[in-house]
């Protein structure tokens, strides 16, 4: 098994189906080219799934800027962002272009083909106060407006925005650090 | 037959509206002012007439009582003569009234369609925002009787709850129905002398006495239980999450997408988020859900709508733009008090 300690918390995820893009040489290559990723993703022979999780700690809010920008859309275009940019790293090693060939090289095998609708899931964990928790539903909602048609695309119904609790609940391998 | 179509021309707050409905569940959202209950009023008043005959420019009066019943208060205010119309469809048959602005009386409106649209009778029932069991012993010969200030929605959803329960079985769906609200009320509606009570283990409860969310549930059982609430009726339901406890509206939702499995075309008029989330999460494939966002245009100042059958496209959502907001407020009173120390 490996250990993942990513914005305070900690993830164990096997280590032959999962992988980090941003441990990827050909990501680490794009990524200054303003290529986003999320933190970790694995295949979960369970479900036949493969799984992209992204961890927010508190630290999501370093770059917010309270005077000028808007909570919610600030979130909504961060993860927007690298929702898209991980789907768009996936069609290409799907459809084997010359640089997602590259990226197969170092992705478990699970990962190198489409495996259909519905076999794709991103999920967000928010670390998010108690008082904002019943608040987060809408802000699911708002990035699944803006996403919803790229998703489908690749089979996807929602993309899915939880709290530590509901992460918890969901049964990811995700607890706190220390 | 449904409800398929409204189209209306400077009527109270529209200045011209022509909006296709589903046959299925209709859900108005939108700001206050923006004409929700309005529409839901003009297709109530025009399937009550299919049933009653009445006149419906009497009808509309009764219902949306404009200062001195003077019929004319309900064209949109412009400072010059003018008219409103009103066109309500069910597949070919169209009712249509027009007033202008200066009419005192209801005689001076024109209808047509009438005749072919009362060939055709549809039930219909419309549950007000104000819960009104529990004020009901008397009212309805007081309203028959005297001139009270009183919309006739009030009168009608009275008429519609003292109905006496069907002759014969009761079919499987709407028994369950029946079971399930059961269930969640804790017993069962019974009517003694115009009084409305629920009866329990404990007895007999006046419904002055219970909960108002209770006393919504009870008259939904009422109405399903006398047969008002059967395939090919229309149900309109003003707000329907005014006073009722918000774990009740997942089983309310669900109870509402059943009778529409069951043909009832089902108009609702919502500010709440749950409700709108509870039928975007309980919704099946073949469910009709449109829902209908009314907003005023920036530049024109009119009403204008946007309707969808997915939930994430409501557009403009007030519903949602309210929670964003809290979110956000809450996200910059953290930061500032982080950054405070």
């Amino acid at each position: 098994m490996r250990e993942i300690i990513e914005s305070g918390f900690k993830v164990i995820v096997p280590n032959e189906t999962s992988f980090r893009l941003c441990e990827n040489p050909v990501y680490r290559s794009l990524s200054g080219l303003g290529l986003k990723e999320m933190d970790i993703g694995w295949w979960d022979n369970a479900k036949s799934k493969l799984l992209f999780f992204e961890l927010k700690g508190i630290d999501i809010w370093r770059q917010f800027d309270r005077k000028k920008d808007i909570a919610h859309a600030y979130l909504v275009k961060s993860l927007k962002g690298k929702v898209t940019d991980v789907l768009l790293m996936m069609a290409a090693l799907w459809v084997g272009t010359d640089t997602g060939k590259a990226f197969k090289e170092s992705l478990p095998d699970h990962v190198q083909k489409y495996h259909g609708d519905g076999s794709l899931k991103l999920i967000f964990l928010i670390d998010t106060p108690i008082s904002r928790k019943s608040l987060l539903a809408p802000v699911k909602d708002a990035i699944n407006k803006e996403l919803a048609g790229r998703v489908r695309l690749f089979g996807v119904r929602h993309v899915t925005l939880v709290d530590f609790d509901t992460a918890n609940r969901m049964g990811l391998p995700v607890t706190r650090e220390g | 037959m449904t409800i398929s179509k409204i189209k209306l021309e400077r009527f109270t707050a529209f200045e011209k509206l022509d909006l296709d409905l589903s046959p299925g569940i209709n859900v108005f959202v939108g700001a206050n002012g923006t004409g929700k209950t309005h529409l839901m009023k003009v297709a109530y008043a025009a399937c009550d007439i299919s049933k009653t005959g009445k006149d419906i420019a009497e009808k509309l009066v009764h219902d949306f009582m404009p200062s001195g019943l003077a019929i004319g208060r309900m064209v949109k205010r412009q400072k010059v003569s003018t008219r409103c119309a009103i066109e309500v469809f069910r597949g070919n048959l169209k009712l249509r009234v027009s007033f202008s602005n200066h009419a005192q009386v209801t005689d001076s409106a024109t209808v047509t369609g009438k005749k072919e649209w009362c060939k055709k009778p549809v039930e219909s029932v419309y549950i007000p925002v104000k819960e009104m069991l529990s004020n009901a012993p008397g009212f309805r010969s007081l309203y028959a009787q005297r001139e009270i200030h009183f919309e006739e929605v009030y009168s009608d959803i009275l008429d519609r709850a003292y109905r006496p329960a069907l002759r014969g079985p009761i079919a499987k769906e709407r028994k369950r129905l029946l079971t399930y609200l059961q269930k969640i009320m804790e017993g069962k509606v019974t009517i003694k002398d115009e009084e409305f009570f629920l009866r329990n283990k404990q007895g007999n409860l006046e419904f002055s006495l219970l909960a108002e969310g209770i006393r919504k549930l009870g008259l939904l059982w009422l109405l399903i239980q006398n047969g008002t609430l059967l395939d090919g009726s229309v149900l309109f339901w003003d707000e329907p999450e005014t006073n009722l406890n918000p774990k009740i509206f997942g089983p309310l939702i669900e109870i509402l997408l059943e009778l529409q499995r069951m043909d009832v075309q089902i108009f609702l008029a919502t500010h709440d988020y749950v409700i709108l989330k509870e039928l975007d999460l309980r919704k099946g494939e073949n469910d009709s859900v449109v829902f209908h966002s009314l907003f005023r245009d920036k530049e024109s100042g009119q009403i204008q709508y946007h309707s969808t059958d997915e939930y994430l496209q409501i557009h403009p959502n007030a519903i949602q733009d309210t929670f964003l907001d809290l979110f956000d407020r809450d996200v910059k009173r953290d930061l500032e008090f982080s950054e405070n120390g």
